[in-house]
């Protein structure tokens, strides 16, 4: 009998969002909310839950959603019964933007207490996506900044740190036309790496050879895949395997990609270049 | 005077960390200050010299998780945007590159034993992570239920 009367509840709310929104548009809200995050950096368990919820809140039945690092799948049925159901495949790896990955997540609380217009909510979706991050400017400061800071927290004095900046700003220079071309992350680990090794190279031929590698553990720093590393021990956590050991591939083949980089151009330069 | 010296430092470098990372306004400044609280917890765990080289690891991933938490919960933001800052001044980069070193050098004896060294360290920061995380997932999922909210 309760369960009868919870079922007849549940009609009576979906029968009433159906009227005031589309399931589908409801729906494809979650799904593109969700891409946001995935695409951002979020873990897969906050993902599922944001959309789950979201799903939830405009009283869609039997919603599930599935993702893992670069897939999403969402389904529910609608007040009519119809089972509705989009998938989403994010081309590449995801980029690492936190700013949009807290905006979309403030979002879906809003939608979650106030469930306003799905379409208009989805072009708010997307006008976040699409936002640009900080100027080129400010991000290559900031890589330069960082291999700086943690040259002198790492031990090294301040001539060697500024020729880390210098050849971090270099680096990500170079780096920038092939980003556009070519995003793969681990091609461009590889290709980072060995711009680093051979503009740090040459510090081995000066008094502060001994610093040699301090500079570079710094420098490398910019390459080491940390939301990547946080996001699958999270997910693992959270007893989502699939996600969480998927990330942990990404983490590996990232960093095992910087080693051969670099392995690789030191190897060689330390034929056509040695020292000591 | 090291002590002062080594989390400004790591101040800076999580700062400009998580500009790399997007990180705008309070969560920014408070990101930084995480940078700063791990470095500086760990060099005060490594101060007994009795400790395995393992335990100021393990406290200060505690230490700087119970502080990302919190945060997450002050701000309203997720947890990982303080993670990420507060976690790289602890990230073994000279273990993972000396490794790498002694590899193309063919010593492999010293190259796993330095791996060994590096991937212990990896797991300890990520066990310290992940057992505070648990418990705050269970409080957060407690509140969240009772406030409606994601």
């Amino acid at each position: 009998m309760a369960q009868e009367e919870l079922d007849t509840a549940v009609d009576t709310a979906a029968k009433k969002t159906d009227t005031r929104y589309k399931s589908v548009d409801c729906l494809e809200l979650g799904l593109w909310l969700g891409y946001g995050l995935m695409a951002n950096g979020a873990e897969a368990i906050r993902v599922e839950d944001s959309v789950t919820r979201i799903l939830n809140a405009y009283d869609l039945r039997e919603a599930e959603v599935y993702s893992v690092s670069n897939y999403l799948h969402v389904s529910a049925r609608s007040c009519s019964g119809k089972p509705i159901s989009f998938g989403k495949r994010m081309q590449g790896s995801s980029s690492n933007n936190l700013d949009k990955v807290d905006r979309l997540n403030d979002l879906a609380r809003h939608i979650t207490s106030e469930t306003p217009d799905p379409v208009l909510t989805l072009q708010e979706v997307k006008k976040i996506i699409n936002s640009p991050g900080y100027p080129f400017k400010t991000h290559a400061f900031s890589v330069s900044l960082a291999a700086f800071a943690f040259s002198l927290l790492l031990g090294s004095s301040i001539v060697p740190a500024l020729w880390a900046a210098a050849a971090s700003l270099i680096m990500i220079n170079i780096l920038r036309p092939i980003r556009k071309h070519y995003a793969n992350p681990i091609f461009i680990n590889l290709v980072g790496s060995v711009l680093i090794t051979t503009l740090l190279w040459p510090v081995n031929f000066t008094k502060y050879s001994s610093e040699s590698i301090l500079i570079m553990t710094a420098s490398f720093m910019y390459f080491f895949p940390g939301i990547a590393l946080i996001n699958s021990i999270r997910d693992l956590m959270a007893g989502d395997y699939s996600a969480g050991l998927a990330k942990m591939a990404e983490v590996l083949l990232l960093a095992v990609s910087v080693a051969v980089g670099s392995g690789a151009s030191m190897a060689l330069l330390g034929k056509i270049w040695p020292f000591a | 005077m090291e002590i002062v010296e080594s989390t400004f430092y790591a101040l800076i470098a999580s700062f400009a960390f998580m500009i790399v990372f997007e990180v705008r306004g309070k969560a920014l400044l408070a990101g930084s200050i995480g940078g700063a609280i791990s470095q500086l917890s760990f060099m005060l765990f490594q101060l007994p010299d009795y400790l395995p080289y393992l335990l100021p690891y393990f406290f200060s991933s505690i230490v700087l998780t119970l502080y990302s938490e919190i945060m997450a919960r002050v701000l309203k933001k997720p947890a990982t945007v303080f993670l990420i800052g507060a976690l790289f001044p602890l990230v073994p980069g000279r273990g993972i590159y000396e490794s790498m070193v002694y590899f193309v050098d063919g010593q492999q004896s010293l190259f796993f034993a330095k791996l060994q060294e590096t991937l212990a360290i990896t797991m300890t920061l990520a066990m310290g992570i992940m057992m505070v995380s648990v418990i705050f997932r269970n409080f957060n999922l407690r509140s969240y239920f009772k406030k409606g909210q994601v």
